[in-house]
């Protein structure tokens, strides 16, 4: 290790457990980005995504003591958001509506092109997002967990409890219909 | 996060997730979410590193204190059933055995006293167990008045609780106790010198044997229906199962999961911890399966949790709607 912004994930958690609180920081900033996008994607309301966000970090928190490295520190941290969230759901017995300023977030957007490509690119946007609320969830989560964290599928299979081929299965389902969906 | 990826993305899913990283913001938790979380992990750090270690010990050891004590507390209840009634009724038997005279009555009752002896019957633990009740069996095991008063040497090593009681048969041919029914008339002339002990073995040993027969058909009966009776309780009939006396002060249905506290769950592993939580909900405590769910989440928060325990927490997120 040359130093601890070399140090891997798995380091950095072993020495916050022993007290060193520069480690978590350092943890918290490598990953804090990522995993509240996530959140956000899933939940489409920015006040449970900082709430989800909040108590997935406050499960790191509590149980540092007795994590030990035997997955990656990443792979553990979104199983932990999406036990979070699948109990949400099934409280819920429904995922939330459609996001209603997903388009207007889009909108913010600032695009430095000309309309014309502004407005393709806003419609391929809009079709995407589209496609992916269209999807089930674990198929949902598997396309994200994929695509935005670029997870690998024994990493992806690791975070929902399922088996290779069931996540490569989800994924080459859930490709297909986002390819449906963006050319229809 | 430096490691090599095993599946990298194809063009396609790149393609993808560019666009799709051009639907969203670079949406980032606000610096306000960012201090609480750092806030509470410098807290925790902090604790650590102060004097908080032996408090989470603490839980622990009053876990395990508690369980020891319940331990003791099953086998010092469970004591006395095995060693009190097996002392008792294995007296007459080997007096039987050794008496040449009674080896027809022996060789009958030999098989009834040994499997009753070997198994312990619920019946005899349950009357040992309450005093009040012991002496009704052993009122029930006394012999019936014998022609004279058997001489204690025929028991080897006679038991300073029983020697009494064998003293003290009533020594005239009077009527016996009437929960003895229809004892053997006591043989009737004297014996010539060398069969007296024998006599005297026989004339004692038999209405003991009888007795004793009768009590450890009794005792059986009444343990196949308290077991019938427990079957039944146990299939959920405790309700319309009567309370038989001797089942009151049976230490099994004293104890149940509620007693076991919440804190000492922590000390299992997860698997049976989930199943502790199953016996809590199972139980109708379900305060007490949330408490422990609550806890089990805490300490594993990566631990994928089967659905019908799952099902309790969602219950009580969402009571309303369901």
């Amino acid at each position: 290790m040359n130093g601890a912004a070399d140090s891997s994930d798995e380091m950095l958690m072993l020495a916050w457990a022993g007290g060193d609180a520069a480690a978590f920081e350092m943890l918290y900033a490598r990953h804090r980005g990522p995993l509240y996008r996530f959140l956000l994607r899933q939940l489409r309301d920015p006040s449970m995504a900082d709430e989800f966000f909040q108590d997935v970090w406050q499960r790191v928190i509590g149980a540092r003591d007795g994590w030990k490295p035997d997955a990656a520190f990443r792979t553990w941290l979104f199983r932990i958001a999406h036990n979070r969230l699948n109990d949400h759901w099934r409280a819920l017995k429904h995922r939330p509506p459609a996001p209603a300023d997903g388009e207007e977030r889009s909108n913010r957007q600032p695009d430095p092109s000309n309309p014309e490509r502004e407005l393709s690119e806003f419609e391929q946007r809009r079709q995407l997002q589209r496609a992916i609320d269209d999807l089930p969830d674990e198929q949902r989560m598997v396309v994200l967990l994929r695509l935005e964290q670029e997870l690998s599928l024994e990493e992806i299979g690791t975070i929902t409890g399922s088996g290779r081929e069931t996540v490569k299965s989800r994924l080459r389902y859930a490709m297909d219909k986002l390819r449906a969906g963006l050319n229809p | 996060m430096t490691s090599q990826r095993p599946d990298p993305l194809t063009p396609e899913e790149r393609e993808l997730a560019g666009r799709l990283g051009r639907i969203a913001p670079r949406a980032t938790p606000s610096a306000e979410l960012d201090a609480r979380i750092l806030g509470a992990a410098h807290a925790a750090a902090g604790r650590r590193a102060g004097p908080a270690r032996p408090r989470s010990r603490w839980p622990a050891l009053v876990g395990i204190a508690a369980t020891l004590a319940l331990a003791v507390g099953v086998v010092w209840q469970l004591r006395p059933v095995h060693e009190v009634p097996v002392e008792r009724e294995e007296m007459p038997s080997s007096a039987v055995i050794r008496s040449p005279a009674t080896a027809t009555v022996a060789e009958a009752e030999a098989p009834v006293s040994e499997s009753d002896l070997s198994r312990p019957a619920k019946p005899r633990a349950a009357d040992i167990a309450a005093p009040a009740q012991s002496s009704e069996p052993r009122l029930r095991m006394l012999p019936p008045p014998a022609p004279r008063p058997a001489p204690p040497v025929v028991f080897d090593d006679p038991s300073p609780v029983d020697a009494p009681e064998v003293a003290a048969l009533p020594a005239p041919p009077a009527a016996p106790p009437a929960p003895v029914p229809a004892p053997p008339p006591p043989p009737a002339p004297p014996a010539p010198p060398a069969p007296v002990i024998d006599t005297a073995a026989a004339a004692v040993n038999r209405p003991a044997a009888a007795a004793q027969a009768r009590y450890q058909a009794d005792s059986r009966a009444a343990a196949m229906q308290r077991k019938a009776t427990a079957a039944t309780a146990d299939r959920g009939g405790t309700d319309d199962a009567p309370a038989e006396p001797g089942d009151i002060d049976t230490p099994r249905r004293t104890i149940t999961i509620a007693d076991v506290p919440v804190d000492s769950d922590h000390l299992l592993d997860p698997v049976d911890w989930i199943e502790r939580i199953r016996q809590r909900r199972d139980s109708g405590d379900l305060d007490s399966a949330r408490a422990s769910l609550d806890a089990l989440r805490e300490a594993h928060p990566a631990l994928t949790l089967p659905d019908d325990v799952l099902a309790i927490a969602t219950a009580s997120e969402t009571p309303p709607e369901r």
